[in-house]
């Protein structure tokens, strides 16, 4: 306990301000992106293209998936709408 | 008309996507330093500010379920929380794929690294725990499991700047920062991503809303010993 005391006093009062010194140097390493005038890596003529391409292929067949899902999903919930309505009406009926 | 704005909303969600697809690869210029490697940043960070916004739509839902029983902010919850997994799974190849040519090494133990894994070990129990079983007892573990997830997505976002670390800070108040000519990428990405989320959180929330109504369905069915005629 005697030990305790003194750790937790210095862990409250004094490592603030170690974050905060930890934090500046943080901070001084922080990286900045910059624009190359004359770029040594670029895409090549064939591998930019086909990326691009690619990417895009994927984004579209996604969309279209979702369109399609979306589709469906209305007709579900119309022939649920139904089939609860009917469920309803045999319930009077009852 | 529902139907007409979900979609409305998802081809500009595309569309968007597309266009931030165009304006990383054909307009923004490469990083002199990092090079080609650089362009995944759009997607990365637009990823990870997805998935706290994600989370955070799952813990303001699971905190109005815990207070009222809502239903709809259950079913909100779940589909907004299948969608942080996801976002975050984009988050941990990518920064793994930048790491590699930027570190040398795909994964380091850094702070925002290792609170970026735990994180996403909360939100895949949380999928599980959902995926697994529908009681509900279960879902308000699962509420409660998304509050404590909370609590660890600022550590993330603090770790940067409190710990020390290798992952980089970019978007900072001192230092750091990007070249004019990446901002306008940066934001369609973030846009992009934005009404992604939107678009994909509607659409899983319709399924939600469909499952719990077949659900109903068959335990009215169930109830009235209608379904009974087709057992063996």
């Amino acid at each position: 306990m005697k030990r305790l005391l003194p750790a937790l006093l210095f862990t409250a009062l004094l490592a603030p301000d170690a974050a905060r010194a930890q934090s500046d140097a943080a901070d001084d390493r922080s990286t900045a992106f910059v624009a190359a005038e004359a770029p040594s890596e670029t895409f090549g003529p064939v591998e930019g293209p086909v990326l691009f391409a690619g990417a895009c292929a994927v984004v579209c067949l996604g969309l279209a998936f979702l369109l399609a899902g979306a589709r469906v999903h209305s007709r579900c919930s119309r022939r649920l709408d139904a089939a609860f309505a009917r469920v309803g009406e045999e319930d009077g009926h009852a | 008309m529902k139907h007409a704005a979900l979609t409305l909303v998802t081809i500009i969600a595309g569309l968007l996507v597309l266009a931030a697809l165009c304006l990383v690869f054909l307009c923004s210029p490469v990083d002199a330093n990092m090079g080609i490697v650089q362009k995944i940043f759009y997607f990365h960070v637009s990823s990870a500010y997805t998935m706290y916004l994600s989370w955070g739509v799952v813990t303001v839902c699971s905190i109005v379920f815990l207070a009222r029983r809502s239903e709809r902010a259950d079913m909100l919850a779940r589909s907004a929380a299948e969608l942080t997994l996801v976002f975050t799974v984009i988050v941990l190849v990518t920064g793994p794929l930048w790491g590699r040519k930027s570190w040398g090494a795909y994964w380091s133990w850094d702070p925002r690294l290792t609170s970026t894994l735990l994180f996403a070990t909360i939100v895949a129990s949380y999928a599980l725990l959902r995926g697994l079983s529908s009681g509900e007892a279960e879902r308000r573990f699962a509420a409660a499991l998304s509050i404590l997830g909370a609590c660890v997505a600022p550590i993330i976002h603090i770790s940067v700047q409190k710990w020390r670390g290798q992952h980089p800070t970019v978007i900072t108040g001192k230092g750091g920062g990007l070249a004019p000519e990446m901002w306008p990428p940066f934001i369609v990405s973030l846009a992009a991503f934005t009404l992604l989320f939107a678009a994909l959180l509607w659409h899983r929330y319709r399924l939600e809303e469909n499952r719990r109504r077949i659900a109903d369905l068959a335990e009215r069915i169930a109830a009235r010993g209608l379904g009974e005629e087709d057992a063996p």
